[in-house]
């Protein structure tokens, strides 16, 4: 290799074969394996007669799953700068954030009177639900 | 970064090399690894921005789903599991030959690179594909939000409550909204991962950085982390 490259491109070789860490087929092949492995425990789950808040903990629990070995191996985090975690961790923490405060309001709304606005419009879903 | 230490000047940082000489190191950076990690947390901010943008989405998802746990059980079954399944599939692997096609990038092979792009490109269009059947099925079946929105006369609902029809027609219309961002996401993308892939394939110099392809792969990957979330939440509602 270093035979027909030039003396800048052999600097450019060895600079970005020490950001490679070496060859990770493996390891990808790993996280592939595992990625199609949570995908069919989430299809297998889904399939399980599992009351509805819970049936959807667990198709959440495994997409958290999956998407954390993405994160990590294939997008890099895990060798990653420190500030990058953070920012990454970041945006699902706003993004938790976001979440908490709106489910915060809906799961505590209680209603008032039939005259309200809000009362009005969760009526009839409720009806329809059969639920709440 | 340990070929510093090849360059005896290592007192001056100006002067440790780290690639300027070769171009791969604008000049503003010390050396190859702070431009790349600059590179990356810009990469980063981008998609903690993109994670807020379908977050809404997410969030509107899920406080329909808590108010019409029936209705989005029952529309959730108008969809193909199986397709969805197959799409998935499609997705985690081009996921595999992006790492790939990246790891080409950072040991400047650009005979795989463009393999693994290619590849890459192919798992795309078979999900945007798979895509097209279904959104196609969909507006057969006058699934599709709005006037000619027919699920109440359906077979599947027949003498149900309109307020079901109605909600699950919220259903679907967050389905095609998270769907269909996605889709733009993914054409985004391909088409940068065309522009890429052809600049592989003519062997141009502007690839000696394996940063931009690293950066591509970051994107890419994202989109795949939407779709793990997508799958479950809209084809696995169990009735």
């Amino acid at each position: 290799m270093s035979q027909r490259i030039g003396h800048h491109e052999a600097e450019a070789s060895r600079t970005t074969h020490v950001l490679s860490h070496g060859s990770p087929t493996k390891l990808y092949l790993l996280i592939y394996g595992l990625l199609l492995l949570l995908l069919l425990v989430t299809v297998g789950a889904a399939h399980l007669t599992i009351p509805e808040p819970f049936s959807f903990l667990v198709a959440l629990a495994i997409a958290v799953a999956k998407a954390v070995l993405v994160i990590l191996f294939f997008m890099h985090v895990k060798d990653a700068s420190r500030v990058t975690w953070v920012f990454c961790g970041c945006s699902f923490l706003w993004l938790a954030i976001m979440l908490a405060l709106t489910f915060g309001d809906y799961l505590t709304r209680i209603p008032v009177s039939k005259e309200t606005p809000l009362e009005q419009a969760s009526a009839a879903p409720a009806q329809a639900e059969g639920s709440h | 970064l340990t070929d510093v230490t090849a360059h005896p000047a290592h007192d001056d940082p100006h002067l440790k090399g780290g690639g300027h000489a070769s171009g791969l190191v604008a000049h503003h950076f010390d050396d190859a690894e702070q431009q790349h990690d600059a590179v990356e947390l810009g990469m980063w901010c981008f998609l903690a921005q993109e994670v807020l943008f379908f977050g809404g989405l997410f969030l509107a998802y899920l406080l329909y789903r808590f108010k019409f746990p029936v209705s989005y059980a029952e529309a959730s079954g108008n969809l193909s599991q199986g397709l969805g399944l197959l799409n998935t599939i499609f997705l985690l692997t081009s996921s595999l030959t992006m790492a790939f096609a990246v790891h080409s990038a950072k040991v400047d092979d650009k005979k795989m690179l463009f393999q693994w792009l290619a590849l890459t490109l192919v798992l795309g269009l078979m999900f945007l594909g798979i895509k097209a059947i279904e959104w196609t099925h969909d507006y057969q079946e006058h699934l599709v939000p709005g006037t000619y929105f027919g699920f109440d006369y359906s077979e599947q609902l027949h003498g149900r409550s309109p307020e079901i029809a109605q909600h699950v027609q919220m259903f679907m219309y967050l389905y095609f909204c998270m769907t269909g961002l996605h889709a733009i996401h993914m054409v985004v993308g391909m088409a940068i991962l065309g522009v890429v892939a052809y600049a592989a394939l003519k062997g141009k110099t502007s690839l000696k950085n394996a940063n931009f392809v690293e950066m591509m792969g970051l994107y890419w990957h994202f989109v795949d982390i939407v779709w793990i979330f997508l799958f479950p939440f809209l084809y696995l509602i169990k009735a």
